[in-house]
């Protein structure tokens, strides 16, 4: 089955008897019934508020208190943090990275670095594979076309590409 | 009746808002019906999301620019209106509403105003499962016979951006038609 015009024309669709011919008269009176709703909601809110002045007021300065709690929270943890840092001695931390180096032999430094870039040359090896298998097989023409549409590519260009 | 044209309610929307109102509902209430109706299915969606078009239509016709085209305008309150309900209804049921006849099972309304055969009940499901601007953009496309600028004008989407998507979406709907 394709989609052709005579599939196109067939609408499937019906609506109750009289819809169309009720429509205006409908729409208007939904039009005004939501206006009455707002006028009074609007009516309502203004009580309300005229009533409740002096309880909002109080209320609505429970969020600044709030607020300045947690700016005088996070004032506080980040001084500490400070603190904590600079206790920790630049020198402690260059003695670590030197203790590394100096109990290694030096055969054993090269044979770390050569481990080293080992390493580096199979994870670049792994991931090319990996990029290779991950265009060739797992990216489908409609990724692409997605891809291109969300980027506002004309379609006959994406055509022309793929 | 003689036939109204957009400039004929402009015109009268300067003098008597609620006249040219009506004039905008009797014009375009039934093409705006059908858009919203391809793309939710059920009549009272399409129903509720008419009504709510006109309502947001009618509370921002003040803000209607009289350069602007009423069709472009109402049309993309309506694809709003009917986008909106079909995230609402997809957020309400736990099941799928990719298939016509989960969508009758879920609603009081049934099957009552749907009269397909099985030819229509394919095309609507295939339709189904489209993501939300693919089924708006071929809707658009196929049965309101829309030029790319209108669509264009209406999705706030470029023009090969959206012939991308239709040629996509009939893909798609051609091999569900196949495999089906």
């Amino acid at each position: 089955m394709r989609l052709n015009n005579e599939i196109k024309n067939k609408n499937p669709f019906r609506v109750p008897d009289g819809y169309f011919d009720r429509l205006t008269e409908k729409t208007m009176s939904a039009i005004r019934e939501r206006e009455k709703d707002s006028e009074r909601n609007s009516d309502r809110d203004d009580i309300a508020v005229t009533g409740d002045e002096k309880a909002a007021k109080k209320f609505s300065l429970r969020p600044y208190l709030a607020l300045a709690a947690a700016i005088a929270g996070f004032a506080l943890v980040t001084t500490l943090m400070v603190r904590l840092v600079r206790n920790d001695s630049p020198a402690a931390v260059r003695s670590d990275e030197y203790s590394l180096f100096a109990d290694l032999a030096a055969e054993e430094i090269d044979l770390y670095m050569i481990e080293d870039e080992l390493r580096k040359a199979e994870g670049a090896d792994a991931s090319a594979r990996y990029e290779e298998a991950f265009l060739e097989n797992e990216i489908s023409t409609d990724d692409i076309i997605d891809y291109l549409t969300r980027e506002d590519i004309d379609m006959n260009d994406i055509y022309e590409l793929l | 009746m003689p036939h109204i044209t957009d400039q004929d309610i402009k015109i009268i929307l300067h003098s008597d808002t609620e006249r040219a109102f009506r004039m905008i509902v009797e014009t375009y209430g039934s093409k705006l019906y059908w858009h919203i109706r391809r793309m939710v299915v059920l009549h009272d969606d399409a129903d509720d999301a008419l009504q709510n078009t006109f309502i947001n239509a009618w509370r921002n016709i003040s803000s209607f620019r009289s350069d602007s085209s009423l069709f472009t305008w109402l049309y993309t309150i309506a694809t709003n209106e009917a986008l909106t309900l079909i995230r609402k209804r997809e957020r309400e049921h736990l099941t799928p509403l990719d298939d016509i006849e989960n969508l009758f099972a879920q609603s009081p309304e049934g099957s009552t105003y749907f009269d397909g055969d099985e030819a229509s009940v394919k095309l609507q499901n295939a339709i189904l499962k489209l993501p939300d601007k693919q089924r708006t953009v071929f809707n658009m496309k196929y049965f309101d016979d829309m030029s790319y600028d209108q669509m264009s004008e209406v999705l706030g989407t470029s023009v090969g951006a959206l012939k991308a998507s239709y040629h996509h979406a009939v893909k798609k709907i051609e091999k569900f038609l196949e495999d089906d």
